[in-house]
């Protein structure tokens, strides 16, 4: 093991000046630490145990331990899975998703389970404690086979027994498991989710303290390609947030009682299709149903499902600014948005999200106004993924256009 | 090219887009007023080899200049020229057609392009438009000579760019040349880089729209690698920010805050591995402002100041073991050797590395770029810090880090203290006017013994209400006699847009001030 040239003498004092998290600067999608992290989307190819997978870490920023309560949704806004991670002060958790769709649940433990620390041990800056609630939840045991069987079918778009044989998710019919993840702050271990009463508000299971930072990894290691982002940081503020929009508005109504900042509803993204990056662009998004989504019976999605494309909100620009609009001038069909689900991947130039140029940019306005959808706003995130075929990739969060604390309402290519 | 059924032209009705907002001391990606692209490195040895892309991307519809300037990376400047950007246009750069070919990117505004060969414009762009001083546009490809002066100056060696002085740092590979990119909004075609007279200022150069964005890329053919981001994006508010102000130029424009650009962090979060998926392990980027003045230097000799350390440097594994790269604290000596992984301004770094060794395969970082305890202090010091992990010959993924504290609190008074708010005022208002906001410090301070210092305000909509930010830093001096008035507290003074008729509230801290407009009188609202 390499040695730094380093000074042990110093740790009391190192207690008093190691940073503490940021003040919260609410409404800019901000890469600091936040109170909820949104992996915005992730798949794992379960064909191939060497196929594409999804990676992501939780860390805490604070010396104080944390509670991060994790779950697992599908790509139609079905919540399937919740479990605690406990971090120690300054801690980080990795996960797979694989590992955690077989049932492998990050194992961890707080002070009161783990007295000598074999699980969840601590460095000399950072603190222990325990938390309520966390008694035979932590550390987790090894999902069922039940659990298992329920988690990827359900992510897959297949009935599941313990939906009562009802489906949740797209059904895409790839063998690929497909979803978000949110990961909040938690005052005590729980099996709920951010959809049940009880979760939000004074008494509840969701706290409010912006500690929480953490990154993801999209990895295909046969084809040889990684992209990377952070964590969608979404930042807490309940005196701010009271009586307004919110990140999980849908679960809470108006009260703002989650006091989490909303994302954008517009985003601008660009496209390359050629040059270094032959493998094209692709587009990986999360946006709000703004519906308490439930499983449904197979084959009878919810009604706002797919998201319509709103044609009159999207832009597709050649770098010499020539815009093209998709459109239609008389008795238009509903076409099926290339954003259909609340997460989801998709290739520009593709038969979903046709372009007429191969390098340039697009203008998304993600709000809907989808009949099932409660308006006026429909918040989302949005990512772009540049590929060389067979050779690299990048990817990196899209710019967005508003803040969804002042969502644009207006469009600046046409009158409304 | 691909077209399907559904796809038309839409013959669309022009409307004048709204200004990209302002959401300041953030790290986001809203379109600014200055982008950074924070590092970038080119092999010219290998046709290819290592280069970076990167593209500037205009998000109005009113035509924009752009001026971009390279710099070493020790922060002298080696080169400016400007872009001319129509609405909704994009300009993509490779820096391995400057360094090689002397190539510049082809642009020109109205006069220079009428018939819009070299910039055309779109349905949705507004009128092209033409700027002074644009003689020069579109720029004809730079000299060989000029090219192999730049290579030089990138790569550490003599150039005659500066009369055979070095600028950079001579990492004894000749053929790769590192530096910075800033990319400001400018109202005129110039030479002028941000350390000129008269870049900055009421007649300055710059300007103050926040209408530019844009990513760069790391690219590797060679070894297959690749990484994204979004180029920095460093947003301006003129109003928010005025003398001792900290911001992203301040050390060009010596503390005045005539560029009005927020200022980046100092402390900083970046995760590493070493081992899975990624065995190539992890590279820090970091960008740095010096506190050197930007200026070549005999070959053989550093700028003062050179190598920079750092206030902090902790590196944590997975299970939050510690080991302390360097620390500071008043009245404990220092130790006695200090790293300095991020000696200049525009640095790459590998993470387990001579110049950083970290003990552990896997854990993150916590790093305060602010200066060491013993180095002088500079109240300009900030930065940018990104991280790339590889897996080796295969992939590799590249991301900014989680950037701590906060980059505009009140604490960041250069010199002076921070005021706490003491009144929050609006003046009479007029329906299809701006309504005008006054801050006022709490306290009592005597005229003739408080300097201001800084008295800044900026305002930010929030659905139908108003969030200020004010900035308030005063210097007071208890010699000799003071004059018993209270006047010397001065005020920060900002403006919303033009209000239609209504309710609106404003909110400043713990402060909400509800008004009307129209009214004929102005209202205010006091701290306990």
């Amino acid at each position: 093991m390499r040695r730094l040239l380093l000074v042990w003498l110093l740790m009391l004092p190192v207690l008093a000046v190691v940073p503490r998290p940021s003040v919260a600067k609410t409404c800019a999608v901000d890469v600091v630490p936040a109170a909820t992290l949104l992996l915005p989307y992730f798949e794992v190819d379960l064909k191939s145990p060497a196929g594409r997978t999804t990676l992501m870490s939780i860390n805490n920023a604070s010396d104080k331990a944390a509670l991060a309560h994790v779950v697992l949704w599908t790509d139609l806004g079905v919540p399937t899975l919740a479990f605690d991670v406990y971090l120690t002060g300054y801690d980080i958790q990795t996960l797979n998703l694989r590992d955690v769709l077989a049932g492998r649940l990050p194992r961890t433990a707080d002070s009161i389970r783990d007295p000598a620390d074999t699980l969840s041990p601590q460095g000399d800056l950072s603190q222990d404690a325990s938390f309520p609630g966390c008694a035979g939840l932590l550390p987790p045991a090894p999902l069922s086979a039940a659990m298992v069987e329920h988690l990827t079918r359900s992510h897959q778009g297949f009935s599941s027994p313990l939906l009562q044989g009802k489906c949740a998710a797209q059904a895409l019919g790839d063998q690929v498991a497909r979803g978000y993840v949110t990961v909040d702050v938690a005052r005590q271990c729980s099996t709920l989710t951010p959809a049940d009463p009880g979760y939000f508000g004074l008494d509840g299971v969701a706290g409010n303290d912006n500690v929480l930072w953490g990154d993801f990894f999209l990895i295909d290691p046969a084809g040889d390609v990684a992209q990377g982002e952070n964590l969608v940081r979404i930042e807490s503020d309940p005196a701010r947030f009271a009586g307004r929009p919110t990140f999980y508005e849908r679960y809470v109504g108006a009260s703002g009682a989650d006091g989490r900042e909303p994302l954008p509803t517009v985003w601008d993204s660009r496209y390359l299709d050629g040059g270094a990056f032959t493998g094209g662009t692709d587009l990986i998004y999360w946006r709000d149903s703004r519906v308490r989504n439930q499983p449904f019976t197979c084959d009878h999605p919810p009604s706002w499902y797919p998201f319509p494309w709103e044609f009159e909100r999207t832009v597709i620009f050649d770098e010499e600014e020539h815009p093209a609009v998709p459109s239609c001038q008389v008795l238009c069909p509903t076409l099926r948005s290339p954003f259909p689900a609340e997460a989801g991947r998709v290739a520009v130039g593709s038969a979903s999200l046709p372009v007429p140029f191969q390098f340039g940019w697009l203008y998304l306005d993600m709000k809907t106004s989808a009949p099932a959808v409660a308006q006026p706003a429909t918040q989302s995130w949005l990512g772009s993924i540049h590929t060389a075929q067979g050779a690299f990739s990048v990817g990196y969060e899209a710019d967005p256009r508003d803040s969804g604390c002042t969502p644009e309402t207006a469009s600046p290519f046409f009158r409304q | 090219m691909k077209r399907t059924a559904a796809l038309a032209l839409f013959s669309a009705v022009l409307i004048t887009a709204a200004p990209a907002r302002a959401d300041l001391c953030a790290v986001d990606h809203a379109p600014a007023a200055t982008l950074l692209l924070p590092y970038f490195e080119v092999d010219l040895a290998n046709p290819a080899g290592r280069t970076t892309l990167f593209s500037v991307n205009n998000a109005g519809d009113k035509s924009v200049l752009a001026h971009v300037v390279l710099w070493t990376d020790l922060a002298v400047p080696t080169l400016a020229f400007d872009v001319y950007l129509t609405g909704y246009d994009v300009q993509t750069i490779n820096l391995r057609d400057i360094f090689t070919t002397g190539t510049l990117p082809r642009t020109a505004d109205n006069e220079r392009d009428p018939s819009d060969i070299y910039s055309p414009r779109g349905q949705f762009s507004f009128s092209d438009v033409s700027f002074p001083g644009c003689e020069g546009l579109p720029p004809q490809p730079l000299p060989a000579s000029l090219a192999d002066s730049l290579q030089r100056a990138h790569s550490g060696r003599p150039s005659s760019l500066f009369q055979n002085q070095c600028a950079g740092v001579d990492r004894n590979q000749p053929q790769v040349v590192r530096g910075y990119v800033t990319v400001d909004v400018v109202k005129r075609c110039t030479t002028l880089r941000p350390g000129d007279p008269g870049y900055f200022g009421a007649d300055g150069v710059a300007g103050f729209d926040n209408v530019l964005w844009g990513d760069f890329f790391q690219v590797d053919p060679g070894g297959r690698f690749a990484q994204g981001d979004s180029l920095v994006r460093i947003e301006a508010s003129p109003d928010r920010f005025g003398p001792g102000s900290r911001t992203f130029y301040g050390r060009y424009v010596q503390g005045s805050g005539a560029d009005g650009r927020e200022p980046l962090a100092t402390a900083w979060a970046s995760r590493y591995l070493n081992g899975g998926p990624f065995d190539g392990g992890t590279d820090l980027i970091a960008w740095r402002s010096v506190p050197w003045a930007g200026s070549s230097f005999p070959c053989g000799t550093r700028p003062a100041g050179f190598p920079q350390a750092q206030q902090e440097l902790f590196a944590f594994d997975e299970e939050e073991n510690v080991q302390l790269a360097n620390q500071s604290f008043p009245g404990i000596p220092p130790p006695t050797v200090i790293l300095t992984p991020f000696p200049g301004a525009a640095n790459r770094v590998r993470i387990g590395g001579p110049d950083l060794p970290v003990p552990f395969d896997f854990g993150w970082l916590l790093l305060d770029l602010a200066p060491f305890v013993n180095a002088p202090p500079d109240p300009y010091a900030q930065g940018w810090v990104g991280q790339v992990s590889s897996a080796q010959g295969r992939f590799s993924v590249g991301f900014q880090s989680t950037h701590l504290g906060g980059l505009c609190a009140a604490d960041r008074c250069p010199s002076g203290q921070p005021a706490a708010v003491g009144e929050l005022c609006v003046g009479p208002t007029v329906a299809g006017q701006p309504a005008h906001f006054t801050v006022a410090p709490q306290g009592c301070f005597s005229s003739s013994c408080t300097q201001i210092v800084h008295a800044g305000c900026a305002v930010q909509h929030d659905g139908s209400d108003f969030r200020l930010d004010a900035l308030v830093c005063l210097k007071t001096s208890n010699s000799g006699a003071c004059t018993p008035d209270c006047s010397g507290g001065g005020t920060a003074r900002c403006d919303t847009g033009a209000l239609a008729p209504g309710t609106y509230t404003a909110r400043l801290g713990t402060l909400a001030l509800t008004f009307q407009v129209p009214s004929a009188t102005g209202s205010c609202v006091t701290a306990p």
